[in-house]
């Protein structure tokens, strides 16, 4: 096997491991920031989406 | 919030479960909303959640498009349904959440509802529980043969290929 797709398995294999070491608070944490930065992303993709919703052409 | 509902008597009992409570156990999996089952004073009402919110909104825990909000979740009320969602909620663990004591649904009871339920990611949150540890085979089958739910553990387990 390529050594740096070894690596690259070996870091993502570390990084399930960290996530799966986290406590439970912290883990809704993420989970958290990520619904949050999901949500703050959101305005800006509709805005740049190519063939708007009709409830989405109501917002602007 | 849900233990100053329950003090309160809005609801007898409430726990965590779905994606939340999973994640005391497996790794973050990415979700909306706290979801948290409650056992309502008078069930047989057909409104069976203004209490709930009315609870929310005088104590200022009230957020767009949800009944309320815990922590920075914002939360779904489901009421218990059927005798295995009872039964989860008899049994609920307590865990603390930001300091704050919190009822939440153990394991099997997780694996079990998920089994009730069916679709493809609740297959997969069952999976993930019986991978981590934390739910066993022998248990979710018993809770399975109580609640009518042999047939959905059979076909969970040939998905996996060894049923």
């Amino acid at each position: 096997m390529d050594e740096r797709i070894r690596e690259l398995i070996r870091r993502q294999t570390e990084w399930q491991e960290s996530r799966k070491n986290l406590t439970w608070e912290e883990k809704l944490h993420m989970v958290a920031q990520v619904r949050e930065e999901v949500a703050r992303l959101l305005p800006a993709y509709r805005r740049r989406a190519p063939n708007p919703q009709p409830a989405q052409e109501h917002e602007k | 919030m849900l233990n100053g509902m329950q003090s309160s008597g809005v609801v007898h009992a409430y726990a965590a479960f779905g994606a939340v409570a999973q994640m005391r156990y497996t790794e973050p999996v990415i979700t909306l909303d706290l979801d948290i089952l409650v056992a309502l004073p008078d069930p047989d009402r057909l409104d069976l959640l203004p209490g709930i919110y009315e609870f929310c909104a005088n104590h200022g825990f009230q957020t767009a498009g949800h009944a309320g909000r815990v922590g920075a979740w914002p939360v779904q009320f489901l009421p218990v349904y059927d005798a295995l969602t009872r039964e989860a909620l008899e049994h609920a663990e307590i865990c603390t959440l930001e300091e704050v004591p919190i009822r939440v649904v153990g394991a099997n009871y997780l694996a079990a509802i998920a089994l009730a339920t069916g679709r493809s990611r609740d297959h997969e949150r069952v999976l993930a529980l019986l991978e981590s540890g934390a739910a066993s085979r022998a248990q979710i089958e018993a809770l399975a043969r109580r609640h009518g739910l042999s047939e959905a553990w059979g076909r969970f387990q040939k998905r996996l290929g060894d049923g």
